[in-house]
């Protein structure tokens, strides 16, 4: 008997025991911890879906050539203004760091990587893979970053790469601070029906009044990303509460689905203290400084002397 | 379609369906080529290898996604079992078995997914777009089998 033009499947004992056995396994990969499902992804999409993952890079960078040639070299003058606006500030500040025996400052490096976004429909679009050199030994959670502004922050390995999420991920939270130093607050997403994901400062004091367009960077308050990188803009005033605390809609400075390169931040070692050495040498041991005070709660802030600290600047919130 | 045939056509599926996935994956309605494929798939497999079938194809969707790796797993397999044991349970040799077949099993498989993925299932969703879906799943599907058959025989 034919079945559709083909042979009708015979049937075994065990059939059915196999096939549960599957789903229940299913169920199992399901109870497994995030960097196991990590693990597992990595390899499929090294393997398996190589090819694929190769040719979607490939397809974008061919269709996004002519534009990011006009970004690079936009990007580059900026640059080059930058640097030439800044050089002088900066043989200044050696000068004096010398004067006052301090250790140069600490910003640590950057390693760039492709980003994977991920899929709607059965993925999450707010998620991404990182692939690139060196990334897998990084100290998580960590930013990521472009030339124009924030783009999430990596949480994880995956495999060779990082897993992480874009700023739009409903548990994203980074502390900023206004370009003047004086309003702080946390910045989250905030994704309304329909409309495009942008994002929402939350805790500015009620007095502070944020102009429409003020940059706000992030502090670096806990050593999750480098502090002095653009979050976005302000929109407007979203609301006030009850007299105490002013919320304002920010326009984000990268958009997800516009980012295929990125920076990683490989935040600098504190092994030792950039502060004045009395004693003579140019930093003090993180060790003796624990040993010399008393052990204390500590809040998730590690910010180093090279980290801009405003005084009501909160510190970041990454899980 | 003899077995050959079909498997052709679940390859070619597989492969249309992973290489343009980013211009899919953007549609709210565009077609689900691996699940039209392992239904397919399912109708020429005992339970067991079906859901081993749907077990495979769901961690490398998961994986591509960057989705739910178990519950996706779980549904395409479950998928693959469910298929291959309403096989015997509607046996129909009418040619069109296998479009309603793919119609309304495409429609089950893109509801448990918006499901189990977490993003929220919405009356859109279940009465509009996996609908759409399915129905643009079941004619890509067919006129991929057509094509085959042409050639194949």
């Amino acid at each position: 008997m034919t079945y559709l033009g083909a042979p009708r499947p015979g049937r075994r004992r065990g059939d059915v025991a196999i096939a549960g056995i599957l789903v229940l396994l299913g169920g199992f990969v399901s109870s497994l911890s995030r960097e196991q499902q990590n693990q597992v992804e990595a390899f499929v999409r090294a393997t398996a879906l190589y090819p694929f993952l190769h040719l979607h890079r490939a397809s974008a960078e061919r269709s996004a050539v002519g534009r990011r040639l006009a970004d690079l070299q936009r990007e580059r003058d900026s640059l080059v203004q930058t640097v030439v606006r800044y050089r002088a500030l900066a043989d200044q500040s050696a000068d004096l760091r010398d004067i006052a025996a301090l250790a140069s400052p600490r910003v640590g490096e950057v390693r760039a990587a492709e980003v994977y976004p991920g899929r709607p429909r059965v993925g999450d679009p707010d998620v991404f893979v990182l692939r690139g050199p060196g990334l897998s030994d990084l100290v998580f959670p960590v930013g990521v970053f472009t030339g124009s502004g924030l783009v999430g922050v990596a949480r994880g390995a995956h495999g060779a790469g990082a897993r992480g999420d874009f700023w739009s991920h409903p548990d994203f939270r980074v502390s900023v601070v206004t370009e003047d130093g004086v309003v702080s607050g946390i910045v989250r997403p905030l994704r309304r029906d329909g409309e495009e994901p942008i994002l929402l400062l939350d805790g500015a004091p009620f007095q502070s009044d944020i102009a429409p367009g003020t940059r706000l960077l992030t502090t670096g308050i806990a050593g999750v990303y480098p502090p002095g990188i653009t979050v976005g803009s302000v929109r407007q005033l979203a609301e006030e509460e009850a007299g105490w605390m002013k919320r304002y809609y920010v326009e984000p400075a990268v958009r997800p689905a516009q980012t295929a390169l990125v920076l990683v931040w490989v935040r600098p070692r504190l092994d030792s203290l950039a502060v004045p050495d009395l004693l003579g040498g140019r930093g003090l041991p993180l060790d003796s400084l624990a040993a010399a005070r008393p052990p204390a709660p500590l809040p998730e802030t590690a910010s180093g002397p090279d980290v801009p600290a405003p005084a009501a600047a909160v510190a970041d919130t990454a899980r | 379609m003899r077995g050959r045939g079909r498997w052709v056509v679940i390859g070619v599926l597989l492969v249309v369906h992973f290489a343009l996935h980013p211009v899919w994956s953007g549609w709210r309605a565009g077609p689900d080529l691996l699940a039209g494929g392992l239904l397919l798939g399912s109708l020429g497999l005992r339970s067991s290898r079906a859901a081993a079938l749907g077990f495979v194809f769901g961690m490398l969707e998961a994986s591509m996604a960057l989705g739910p790796l178990g519950p996706t797993m779980l549904v395409l397999a479950a998928a693959g079992w469910v298929g291959a044991w309403l096989r015997d349970v509607l046996y129909s040799d009418s040619a069109r078995f296998m479009p309603a077949f793919l119609v309304v099993g495409v429609w089950a498989i893109e509801v448990l997914l918006a499901i189990v993925s977490g993003t929220g299932v919405s009356p859109g969703t279940v009465f509009l777009y996996a609908p759409l879906s399915a129905v643009f799943t079941a004619a890509v599907c067919w006129c991929a089998e057509r094509f085959v058959s042409f050639f194949l025989g």
